[in-house]
């Protein structure tokens, strides 16, 4: 058995665990509609800033609920684990590496915003689908899911078919709303079907289960 | 003289697997608990397969050994059974998988 047994794999089986149920997938997908909704938003007068921060406390909302059924719904069925300290510092990583890429994102639209007089078709797309697929990929080797590494694949290529729609076919606002609206889509009911595997593949054990084993007499 | 001597020592080798961990269940308990830092009895049953009663008497035994702490706390006014390994226990699990290695490195082909 010690011959075939790999602990790193072991661990990250563990460690995938914890993410099967959907739940951030759902998250990352409601984040994404931003793209497709705020330019209708822009629109209707909002303007650019105020478009995106209207949907704040909708995506708070959302991560609310997240949590809730982090704490709630998936906790008392999968149960509680804590990770190693590498574990831990990854998370740390990726929180950094997070901020530092929407540092990066804000900085980049500010710097468009400036340039968008300028006749550079292929730029804004070209460094927003870069962003994208670095931010996704770094958060799919730090958390181990190579779903991420597809999403952002999928988002970076939703950002040039988008151009390329509003270029040759006429889109509006960058072809943001179609390319994004099926990307986050996508996302979501990934999210959606992963959670509801989740539910089938651990029903939710008596009250007091996690006693078993330290009752007397009940070993 | 000498061979009897190589033969001897190797069969004292298998002879001194740690046989709390040797049982399958065991080891893979042991295997987990080394990855992580602790992790409840309902994580575990999940994570091995295990039914709740072999779960229970093999941590049961693994904590009778002293190689498994295990700790009865409440989580939102749940009890919980949080499960970690002793440093007693990750220096026998990695012994048994040095001496293991040993073992079947030792194997004729």
């Amino acid at each position: 058995m010690v011959a075939n047994i790999n602990l790193k794999e072991l661990e990250r089986k563990a460690f995938r665990s914890v993410f099967q149920d959907g739940l951030w997938d759902i998250f990352v997908g409601f984040l994404f509609t931003q793209f497709a909704v705020a330019p209708f938003l822009s629109e209707q007068g909002l303007g650019d800033f105020w478009s995106s921060a209207v949907l704040f406390p909708v995506y708070m909302i959302v991560l609310a609920c997240v949590m809730l059924l982090k704490k709630y719904v998936v906790a008392p069925r999968l149960g509680m684990v804590q990770f190693s300290k590498k574990r831990k510092s990854k998370f740390k990583w990726l929180i950094l590496m997070t901020n530092i890429i929407l540092v990066v994102g804000i900085i980049a639209a500010v710097f468009f915003v400036d340039l968008s007089n300028l006749n550079i078709k292929w730029l804004f797309p070209a460094t927003l689908s870069l962003i994208l697929l670095i931010g996704f990929s770094v958060t799919a080797y730090l958390l181990d899911l190579t779903r991420f590494y597809i999403y952002g694949a999928m988002n970076c290529l939703a950002v040039v078919f988008g151009e390329l729609l509003y270029q040759f076919a006429g889109a509006v606002h960058h072809g943001f709303p179609i390319a994004f609206g099926v990307t986050s889509s996508v996302m979501i009911i990934v999210g959606i079907i992963l959670l509801v595997n989740f539910l089938r593949k651990y029903p939710k054990p008596s009250e007091d289960f996690n006693v078993e084993g330290v009752r007397n007499g009940s070993r | 003289m000498a061979a009897g001597k190589k033969e001897s020592d190797e069969l004292k080798q298998v002879v001194d697997i740690d046989r709390v961990i040797h049982e399958p269940a065991r080891f893979l308990i042991m295997a987990y608990l080394y990855v992580v830092d602790s992790a409840d009895f309902l994580f575990m049953m999940n994570q091995t397969g295990l039914t709740r009663g072999n779960l229970s008497s093999h941590i049961s035994k693994l904590e009778s050994t002293g190689y498994v702490k295990v700790q009865k706390e409440f989580v939102n006014k749940m009890p919980r059974t949080i499960l970690s390994l002793t440093d007693a226990g990750r220096t026998a699990f990695n012994d048994y998988r040095q001496q293991m290695k040993q073992v079947l490195a030792d194997l004729p082909k």
